[in-house]
């Protein structure tokens, strides 16, 4: 409360001596002093110019404001952080809340992508239906107006309209990342919302939501990332779908030769640089997969010849060392020879049986995202 | 009583270290503020400090209780006025000296941890009426300070916790070796913060630091009945508590600290709710009774036994540019006392 006090005071004098913050506040002079040694960088001496008449004796210290934006935002620090300060100051609460808006933003944002977080770590459909809202209200509160120059996902969400925060000129660097968050988001947490309600999810519904995950790639830390991918897992699921995987198979094998049931159509092919092999993702995954990002990769193997074997799951470790976070990988192999399988659970991977259908990965991938269960011996 | 540690989890020589601090600083607790800044910046006031610590990290090598805290606060008071007498001791110095080692000699030791908690306690049984149960306190050490500095000697190396099994407990976590003056002034802050947000909280068992409601919007009543109240907790230590508890409030909410993008969201929904209260569009409430009524809502809204999203979701409502009719009906209707706030999670229910 005092150092409110002192350094509304400071604001509004310019330049003071100790006694005049003691007259202008009441606050005892020693804490007065304690107040502007401790923010000594905010203030400086008066200028000669500045230090007003001498009378006899020795002069007081004067001092002047160093830096005025840095005192006035640390008042409005005071005042948001502290509500009793206002009250006791008698200073209403503005109706935006009263804080740094910037900041303030911020916090909805990252609280919208916890809340989002806890939605796809929940089994409760309710609790997940009822977080996805709490996401999306923030999301809402990040964006009160309307911004019609920004495009919209779905025009009945008002959310998705998040303008950039200087609306006086063009936005900050943070402020267009938050932007990006934000939509992005929007993204995911209506689509979980949809998965939480039952509603079907689509391929376009998929696309969107990978298109989101690859955006947040850009503006996220990899723990978060992480935790995206798992969400986008959720989602695909929801959507009867496989999850994001990179699907690594040798030059000249299609998905629909190594997954039963699959179409080729709807695979995405990158040629892994200089092993000959190429990675398949969905179609609709393609945009994570331009960014080698995938939720799991799966490597196909036949088993013929240990050299073979080995040399692939060597190759499959550089690919995930491409796809950060680091992804769980799974081998699937014609065989469970105790040697083999000590090198799967060595390579960090997971070993699956190779008459493996979808729902089996899926699963896999599911029950398994954080850390594949490593098969040690059969 | 004996310097015998109460606390199940912390160790004889630590409890020995921080007992016999917190009683010196609970005598000297008037000068508390003066003594924080010359601590750090007087070289014979630090002198005398440092060589406190010393003794009683001395004394806790062979602790055996009462005698051991005294006679480590007679070495204090001699070594006070021994410094006081010097001649190249600053007068405002001496003068500080002197009043500590005449308050130290008065000292009664006490376990003042939990003397401040039995306050608090009080306070906030009679803010939560029936259904308030009283929690045991619990010290814990860190060996490092328990969150993020914000300054290169963060001042206040302490944070709390509270536990509703297997007993309901109110945990202090502090780190000995940090626990200064504006430790013990910012104290009331955090056992006023544990007991207005999660003693009384009935949210089916569930604690989670990313509510926000929890940490956030029930913050805002903490920070609301500290003023309140320290008065009574503490008439002498409140002057430096008032000072300490906003820079306490303003470490956690500092940018990168653990679950401070919560806190924030949370104050802010409760900041807004008062803006509401007070706009005419609202209730029309004077500025002085607008906080009155978010901390009386928020601990209503506390003892409703509804699940902590639910609570989380209605924060994420009430930080919305403008409220639903509903919720408005609601808010106006609870303020009449005509309507529960346990309605505000139905009206949450049916919003589409």
């Amino acid at each position: 409360m005092e150092r409110l006090k002192v350094l509304a005071a400071a604001a509004a004098l310019h330049t003071f001596t100790v006694a005049d913050l003691v007259r202008h506040t009441g606050v005892p002079s020693n804490t007065v002093s304690s107040v502007l040694r401790r923010n000594a960088r905010l203030f400086e001496d008066a200028k000669p110019s500045e230090r007003g008449s001498r009378g006899r004796g020795r002069p007081r210290r004067r001092y002047a404001v160093a830096d005025l934006t840095a005192i006035n935002a640390e008042i409005r620090a005071i005042e948001e952080t502290v509500g009793t300060v206002s009250r006791l100051l008698g200073v209403p609460d503005t109706e935006d809340g009263g804080g740094n808006p910037e900041e303030e933003r911020a916090a909805l944002v990252s609280v919208a992508e916890r809340t989002i977080m806890r939605a796809w770590d929940t089994d409760d459909a309710d609790d997940r239906r009822v977080l996805a809202d709490t996401a999306r209200l923030n999301l809402a509160a990040v964006a009160p107006s309307p911004a019609p120059d920004m495009p919209i996902y779905r025009e009945t969400s008002p959310y998705l309209r998040v303008k950039a925060p200087d609306e006086r000129g063009a936005p900050s660097l943070a402020g267009e990342e938050l932007t990006v968050r934000a939509r992005s988001l929007a993204v995911l947490v209506d689509l979980t919302s949809d998965a939480a309600e039952g509603r079907a999810i689509g391929v376009t519904d998929l696309q969107r939501a990978a298109t989101a995950v690859a955006t947040l790639s850009g503006v996220t830390s990899p723990e978060r990332m992480h935790r995206f991918l798992g969400g986008l897992v959720m989602i695909a699921q929801a959507g009867d779908e496989l999850a994001p995987v990179g699907l690594v198979t040798r030059k000249g094998d299609t998905p629909g030769a190594v997954i039963e049931g699959v179409d080729d159509s709807e695979w995405y092919m990158r040629k892994l640089p200089g092993t000959g092999d190429v990675v398949w993702a969905q179609r609709w995954a393609r945009t994570l997969a331009d960014r080698r990002l995938y939720a799991c990769n799966v490597l196909y193997d036949t088993g013929d010849r240990d050299e073979d074997f080995r040399d692939t799951l060597h190759r499959v470790a550089d690919l995930s060392s491409l796809s950060k976070p680091s992804v769980p990988r799974i081998v699937v192999s014609g065989s469970y020879e105790p040697g083999r399988i000590n090198t799967v659970a060595r390579a960090g991977a997971m070993l699956l049986a190779p008459d493996f259908s979808t729902d089996d990965l899926n699963s896999a991938i599911g029950a398994g995202f954080e850390l594949p269960e490593l098969y040690t011996e059969p | 009583m004996t310097g015998r540690c109460p606390y199940e989890y912390l160790k004889q020589d630590v409890w020995f270290q921080l007992l016999a601090r917190a009683v010196l600083f609970h005598a000297v607790r008037v000068h508390i503020e003066t003594l924080h800044d010359r601590a750090t910046r007087s070289d014979s006031v630090q002198h005398v400090v440092h060589g406190y610590y010393l003794s009683a990290a001395d004394g806790a090598a062979d602790a055996q209780g009462t005698t051991g805290i005294d006679a480590v606060l007679a070495d204090f008071c001699t070594r006070a006025r021994a410094v006081a007498a010097r001649r190249g001791t600053k007068p405002p110095d001496a003068e500080l000296l002197t009043d500590l080692a005449r308050l130290a000699e008065d000292a009664v030791v006490q376990d003042p941890f939990a003397r401040m908690l039995e306050r608090v306690n009080d306070l906030a049984a009679r803010e939560y009426g029936r259904g308030w149960r009283k929690p045991e306190l619990s010290l814990a050490r860190v060996t490092e300070n328990p969150s993020r500095p914000v300054y290169p000697v963060d001042p206040y190396p302490i944070t709390g916790s509270t536990f509703h099994k297997p007993k309901l407990t109110v945990e202090l976590v502090l780190d000995p070796d940090g626990f200064g003056p504006a430790t013990y002034a910012a104290m009331p802050m955090v056992l006023v913060h544990e007991c207005v947000c999660h003693v009384a909280a009935a949210q089916r068992g569930e604690t989670c630091n990313e509510s926000t409601f929890a940490e956030g919007f029930m913050d805002y009543a903490a920070q609301y009945f500290f003023d309140a109240w320290i008065g009574r907790i503490d008439r002498d230590l409140a002057p430096a508590a008032r000072e300490h508890a906003p820079e306490l409030v303003h470490k956690y909410l500092q940018p990168g600290n653990p679950d401070a993008d919560v806190r924030q969201d949370g104050l802010r929904a409760a900041r807004k709710l008062r803006a509401w209260l007070e706009s005419p569009d609202g209730l029309n409430l004077r500025p002085t009774s607008g906080p009155t009524a978010v901390a009386d809502l928020a601990v209503d809204l506390n003892r409703v036994n509804e699940k902590l999203i639910k609570k989380d979701q209605l924060v994420a409502t009430l930080n919305q540019p403008s409220y639903p009719p509903e919720v408005q009906s609601v808010l106006k209707g609870w303020y009449a006392g005509s309507t529960p706030a346990s309605d505000l999670f139905i009206v949450q229910e049916h919003r589409k």
